[in-house]
């Protein structure tokens, strides 16, 4: 009761940020590691869908094993990295630049648990693009705050 | 009037004198913040918002906000050596030590998140 009141106070009186910024502001962020989880993800949907369907030995399961988790922590590793970008790289000022930062950001982190859900070359090949565009506009972002 | 009264409205004229008025809702009143950054994920997430007062004395484990330059942040404090207040985030991703800080940089401990 005492929260929703006092969030109905902050829409008309809205507070300071307090940032709980990592403790070294850095300002390092890359979207290299987002790009290489991705094509990481599409290197292991292909090597699963090229084993063979039948009469697998013990070397083929064990690599279908390893791909699938390899996948799978790879696409967790995209979405980590899209996060800290989307959170904290991006600021409310880029989106007079780029209306549709959040709903690339979204979708591309939907593309995450659907390659982690999956194994489909066409999801694969979707967040790969997804994160490339978010790279462009990263980039953009960057070249604009030089000048 | 009586002398109890008489007490009363002497002390509430020394008040009045000295302390400067304009400072009490500074120092006393509650205040809210909005946290951003994810250093103290998984306590406080980016977004939530949180209500601070700074009556009393802060001690290791409590929330605070502060302030440092024309920011202010919000992190945990991890060790209290005097006037100084070692400060770190929660999030053992995001989060390295930071500080000392001054006590008068403190804005106030984090009684409430909403």
């Amino acid at each position: 009761m005492l929260a929703l009141l006092l969030r109905k106070i902050d829409k008309v009186f809205v507070p300071k940020v307090a940032l709980a910024h990592c403790d070294v502001p850095c300002g390092i962020y890359d979207p290299r590691p987002a790009q290489i989880a991705a094509e990481t993800v599409r290197k292991m949907v292909e090597k699963i869908e090229a084993l063979p369907k039948e009469n697998q030995t013990v070397g083929d399961r064990n690599l279908f094993v390893r791909a699938v988790l390899t996948k799978e922590e790879h696409a967790r590793k995209c979405k980590e990295e899209l996060f800290v970008l989307w959170a904290d790289f991006f600021k409310p000022e880029h989106l007079e630049s780029f209306p549709n930062l959040h709903e690339t950001f979204w979708k591309a982190v939907k593309l995450c648990s659907k390659n982690k859900q999956d194994v489909n070359m066409e999801a694969a090949e979707e967040l790969i693009k997804a994160v490339d565009e978010i790279s462009g506009m990263f980039a953009k972002a960057k070249d604009a705050a030089k000048k | 009037m009586n002398a109890k009264a008489n007490t009363y409205l002497r002390g509430l004229m020394y008040l009045l004198a000295h302390v400067n008025l304009k400072e009490i809702p500074r120092t006393l009143s509650p205040r809210k913040f909005i946290v951003r950054e994810r250093s103290m994920v998984p306590t406080f997430i980016p977004g939530d918002h949180v209500l601070t007062f700074n009556w009393g004395k802060f001690k290791a484990g409590d929330a605070i906000v502060f302030a440092q330059g024309d920011k202010n942040y919000i992190k945990r404090i991890s060790k209290v050596a005097g006037d100084l207040y070692y400060v770190g985030g929660d999030n053992p991703v995001d989060s390295a030590q930071l500080g000392p800080i001054e006590k008068v940089k403190i804005l106030g401990k984090v009684i409430l998140k909403y």
